[in-house]
């Protein structure tokens, strides 16, 4: 079969790779008709994420068919149409009873800190990921959640990860109605995030970025405000905003590739002697009043991140942060599609097949021709079919 | 789309709020075996090294290491995933790894330019050759004895 596989940092590449096999029986095999480029998808393009290897499939956002089931599952069966959260959950320890399935502690010889995850390095379990033609399901009929009939595959696609983490990341923090929330980043998960704050009951939303094409698009998708921080500085910009104070909540949804610090970026993007570049994280804390709360899903990777922990630790911030458990988020993203309430298909400014993968990762993670979010579609580009 | 002003706060109640702790599901999932059989075959992540850790029943399989740079991933598993060692030697090995993929791509351009550099340090070994031949002719035409008449 084919898949987008990484080939040292900075590359992908299509390749020949045998096609998944069942393996636990638990598992299923899925046809992979839709799957997403992430944006923390580059990080592991770039080589700042441990332990990924020559020749691995990326990918942890996809929806499809499945194909053949193992003898343990029940819930599903060949043909049915279906959504997979990035993660893998047994649905049955400690973490999932208690709905946290982005911990679960059955998934993941590797580490400690996080549970399976597809197509995300072998730091997260080793599993390949959805930007193939196939791809393995473990837990099947735990994990994988049906797509209604009224929903197409680009509507449902989102939903695997950045519609349910930009979510998460409003969520957290905890809106009583009236706040003035700023989110850093508008690529795809910061949009979802802008849309969920006013959901959520925020007075004012605000997006932080430097990319033009991307902040008019906050503008028009979202409705929120804007600020180009390569035209001021944001944070000086923030207080005149918010009468000197800050603003209730801040939102980091960059992670460890952030702009804004040239040095930072030659030390931690391009050197890779510190982890990343965190400029996001510490605008954060600084644009937060004291007291207020910074919600982060941003991806850090390991080992380490040097960050102003001291301005937090003094403004006596309160800091959230986390992987989506996606599946417990799944049913009320859906209510909110067929609502109206948010429509994620004029994200997908780029619907390539497959084989277009390599150049597609270049175009996103360069930002060039408008994309917002490229959808990949490994048997044949489909039309959209569903209008709301 | 429903525009801004229609959609404030609808989900400002906390039950709406599926991340919302009161609102977390406690029990298992529907459809779970639990626990779950153990998965047969070698994980391509070998379990990290703190003590007591116990290997997952379900995990990867995806690009099993190889190599120097599997070497080295195996000897970063040694640690625990809290201890430095650990993460450094992993991204270590990704560099070797990397080395591969990059002298691949380099070749195309590596061959013709090795052959070009060896044509032209052949031409001038072959100048310093010639040069070498006349120095010599004219160190032995300044010794030639003169014609005695």
């Amino acid at each position: 079969m084919k898949a987008l596989t990484y080939d040292g940092p900075y590359h992908v590449k299509l390749r020949e790779k045998p096609a998944p096999r069942i393996e636990h029986p638990q598992d299923a095999i899925l046809k992979v008709t839709a799957a997403a480029i992430c944006g923390s998808d580059l990080h592991l393009l770039h080589g700042l994420v441990p332990d990924t290897r020559v020749g691995f499939t990326f990918g942890h956002e996809m929806v499809g068919i499945i194909e053949e089931v193992g003898p343990q599952v029940t819930g599903l069966k060949p043909g049915d149409r279906v959504m997979l959260p990035f993660q893998i959950f047994c649905g049955g320890c400690y973490y999932c009873v208690r709905g946290q399935t982005a911990s679960c502690e059955n998934t993941n010889p590797a580490s400690d800190m996080a549970c399976g995850v597809y197509g995300y390095s072998h730091t997260v379990g080793g599993y390949d990921g959805g930007q193939a033609e196939y791809v393995r399901v473990p837990f099947a009929d735990v994990d994988a959640e049906p797509i209604p009939d009224d929903l197409d595959d680009l509507d449902a696609l989102p939903i695997t990860d950045a519609m349910s983490t930009g979510y998460q990341a409003a969520e957290m923090c905890d809106l009583q109605g009236g706040e003035t929330v700023v989110v850093f980043g508008a690529g795809p998960v910061g949009l979802f995030a802008m849309r969920a704050a006013w959901l959520l009951g925020a007075g004012r939303v605000i997006a932080v970025d430097h990319v033009p094409y991307r902040l008019d698009f906050a503008r028009r998708w979202a409705g929120v405000e804007t600020i180009d921080f390569d035209e001021v500085d944001p944070i000086t910009a923030i207080k005149a905003e918010t009468e000197d104070r800050g603003a209730h909540c801040t939102i980091d949804a960059v992670g460890l590739e952030a702009a804004g610090a040239p040095l930072r970026r030659l030390a931690g993007v391009y050197g890779k002697l510190i982890g990343g570049s965190a400029r996001a994280l510490d605008w954060c804390f600084h644009a937060t009043r004291k007291g207020g709360t910074v919600s982060v899903v941003g991806v850090y990777g390991p080992p380490f991140t040097l960050v102003d922990f001291g301005t937090a630790m003094n403004k006596q911030l309160t800091i959230r942060t986390g992987q989506a458990s996606v599946k417990r988020y799944m049913p009320r993203m859906i209510e909110h599609i067929r609502s109206g309430r948010i429509d994620p298909r004029p994200l997908f400014t780029h619907r390539l097949p497959l084989e277009k993968g390599p150049e597609a990762y270049h175009t996103f993670a360069q930002k060039k021709d408008g994309c917002i979010k490229v959808a990949l579609f490994p048997h044949g580009v489909q039309p959209t079919t569903t209008f709301h | 789309m429903e525009p801004v002003e229609r959609i404030v706060g609808v989900d400002r109640e906390l039950s709406r709020r599926p991340g919302y702790r009161s609102s977390w599901r406690v029990g298992p999932f529907p459809h779970t075996r639990y626990p779950p059989v153990r998965q047969e075959g070698e994980p391509a992540a070998p379990l990290h090294g703190r003590p007591g850790k116990r290997m997952p029943p379900v995990f990867g399989t995806a690009c099993p290491p190889r190599g120097l740079s599997g070497a080295i991933r195996k000897a970063a598993y040694r640690y625990p995933d809290h201890e430095l060692p650990h993460w450094m030697l992993l991204l270590f090995a990704d560099r070797v790894e990397a080395m591969g993929p990059r002298l691949r791509r380099l070749a195309p351009l590596a061959l013709p330019a090795g052959a070009a550099l060896g044509f032209l340090a052949m031409r001038r070994r072959g100048d310093r050759s010639e040069g070498e031949r006349r120095q010599i002719r004219r160190r032995a035409a300044i010794l030639e004895p003169a014609p005695v008449y």
